[in-house]
Formats: C-alpha cells, structure tokens, sequence
C-alpha cells in the first residue's frame, strides 16, 4: 500500500513537471511570436496596410549587395515617381506569389512606380537563392541592416514611399491585386482631411460670452 | 549621403543619386593579384537593374539637369600606355564635352570621356550630362562625384 502511495506520488511530481515545461515552452513561443510581430498591438494587422501618420521613411537610401556580389544604393528621396519597396524572402511561403509576379512586370499604383525588391544581406539570405527568384529589370538590395531600419514585422511586407521619403502606405497582403487594392485605400486615406479643424483654429479660442 | 565601396574604389553617394557596381570581385589570376575589373556607375536619377557598362539603359532616362558619372577599370596591362598616360583622377571642365562623345547619342545630350591611370590602375571616366547647353551648370555636379572618388 505504502509503495501504491509514493509510485503515486512520483507520477504526479513527474506530471507537474511535465506541465510545468510545457507551460514554459508555451511561454517561449508566445514571446517569439510577439517579437516577429515587431510592432506595438494595434497598429499594424498581419495583413493589412497602415495609412496615416506614417512621416518619413527611417533611411533616404537602402545600400547593399545584389545576390552576384555587386554593391548598389537605391535612393528613396529621388522625386521621381513612387517607390513600392518589397520586402521578401526566399523561404517565406508567401512570398513565392510576389517574386513570380514582379517578374511579370505587373501593374503598379502609378505608372512612374517603381519596384525594389529588399532582402536580408548575405549572412541571412542564400545569394544564389536570390539570384534564382530575381525578376529580371527590378532593382534588388540585400540588406539586413535596411531591413532592421525599416522594422520588417513579417514576409511578405510591402513599403509605398513618395518622392521625397514620405511613406504613403505599408502592410503585407496575400496576392498583388489585394496589394494594389489596399495601397489604392491608403492613398485615398492619406488624401482625405483627418480633422476639419486644426489646433490652432481661431474658432477654438473665441469668448462665447461675446457671441 | 553614403558611401559606396568596392574593389579599393569608394565614392560619396549624395542623397537622392544612386550609385550601383559591376564587377570588382577579388580574383587571383596566377601571382600578379589582378582581379575581375571594376565597374562604377553613380547618378542623380534612379538607375535601372539592368546596367550596360557605360550606362545605356539609364541615359534614356536621364533628364535635361541629370548627370551620370561611370568609372571604367581597364586590366593592369593598360596602365600608364599611351592611352592612359594621364597621371591621377582629371578634373572635369566643359570644355571637355561634346554631343559626338556618347556612346549612345541622344538629343541634348553630352559626354566626356576621359583616361588615367591612378595607383597602378588603369580607368576610363566617363560623364554624361543631360543638357549639352547647361554643361556648365552640370559639370560642377560631375565634380563633386569625381572630386569625391577614392581609388586605392
């Protein structure tokens, strides 16, 4: 009896053992997800694009390598145009639809946009896996210090920057139409007046009692 | 402004120009350490992917105050021959450009194309404006980027 009692009590420890490892592990994969996830909660949605209030992109250029070795600046204050920056990767899954529709010269959000494509630099990124999914005639950077700057939260992750480094739109989306789609409500976001009246505006400051 | 480095070349990149090399990867050919030559394109407009050695997809995209800058090295063998007999990296002046030195020639357009040899190191500059007339409002701009050059 006393030895059912003590096997007992040893399978219990081992469960809370157990469950206390897996509770931990829980734990570690909670906060790994939370740290791809970059950002703070609410700001960005895993597929969706962010619109307003998006000021000045963190780098006026992007320099890297290209995956034969050559080293290149792209700048994104050359007030030309629109730069759609395409963050990807060679394993990402989701990414795969982008590398094969930026070799179909596909339609952008304006005619004068310009795709680049921005991967991880070398020590995180097989060169000859890029090589092999780079669209031809698109401006490829590897960069993981670009990539560190921009805050990449996940793949595919899609950047629209002005012609003067002003961010128009950024998010990640499942197919280009959806791409193109969203960034079309961004910039009608971004167009439309957020506030009909300024801080400033005399009409805040009037005496009512002069009224 | 950054910096870009390749093969013992570096050049200041101003903000909004873009800069792109081809070539320079180190390479030992037998005992005399030459390596694969060096290619540098520097511009004030975006560059295509697609880069020709001396730029022939991008100039049709240059505008009328554009400037491209191309630094072409040529092997050892080429040092300090008739050719590149021009000791150090030249200063560009307008006078030295002409409508009839593009390799491609396009309307208003204008280049230069200048050879030396700096360090042992045989190079062709070669400069396109996008205004032949404005060349000397435009040179100054080309100046900045070669007088920039660091060559090792």
């Amino acid at each position: 009896m006393t030895a059912l009692i003590i096997l007992e009590g040893v399978v219990i420890l081992l469960l809370l053992v157990l469950v206390a490892g897996l509770l931990k592990s829980h734990a570690e994969i909670l906060r790994e997800l939370h740290r791809l996830g970059g950002r703070p909660e609410g700001e960005i949605g895993p597929r969706g694009v962010r619109v307003t209030g998006l000021g000045q992109a963190p780098l006026t250029e992007i320099t890297g390598s290209d995956p034969s070795g050559n080293e290149r600046t792209v700048s994104l204050t050359h007030g030309r145009g629109e730069t759609l920056i395409a963050f990807l990767s060679t394993g990402c899954a989701a990414c795969q639809v982008f590398w094969q529709t930026l070799s179909e010269k596909p339609e952008m959000p304006t005619p004068s946009t310009r795709p680049v494509i921005i991967t991880k630099g070398s020590e995180a990124e097989s060169p000859g896996q890029v090589r092999k999914l780079a669209p031809a005639g698109v401006p490829l950077v590897m960069s993981s210090d670009a990539w560190d700057a921009f805050k990449v939260p996940l793949t595919p992750f899609f950047m629209l920057v002005g012609g003067e480094g002003q961010v128009l739109g950024e998010g990640s989306a499942m197919s280009w139409d959806q791409l193109l789609g969203l960034l079309e409500r961004s910039r009608a976001d971004a167009e439309e007046p957020v506030a009909a009246i300024s801080p400033d505006d005399p009409t805040l400051y009037e005496n009512p009692i002069q009224r | 402004m950054s910096r870009l480095r390749r093969a013992g070349v570096s050049v200041e990149v101003p903000v909004g120009w873009e800069a792109a090399t081809m070539g320079g990867a180190a390479q030992q050919f037998g005992t005399d350490g030459s390596r694969e030559q060096l290619t540098l394109h520097v511009a004030s407009f975006p560059l295509p992917a697609d880069m020709a050695t001396f730029g022939a997809s991008a100039v049709v995209n240059m505008r009328s105050d554009d400037v491209m800058v191309i630094l072409v090295e040529y092997g050892p063998e080429s040092a300090n021959t008739p050719l590149f007999a021009h000791q150090g990296i030249p200063r560009l002046e307008p006078g030295m450009f002409s409508r009839d030195n593009l390799h491609l020639t396009l309307p208003g357009q204008s280049g230069t194309q200048q050879f030396f040899t700096h360090r042992g190191r045989a190079f062709c500059l070669y400069v396109v404006l996008g205004s032949h007339i404005d060349r000397a409002d435009l040179v100054p701009r080309a100046n900045a980027i070669v007088e920039s050059l660091d060559i090792s």
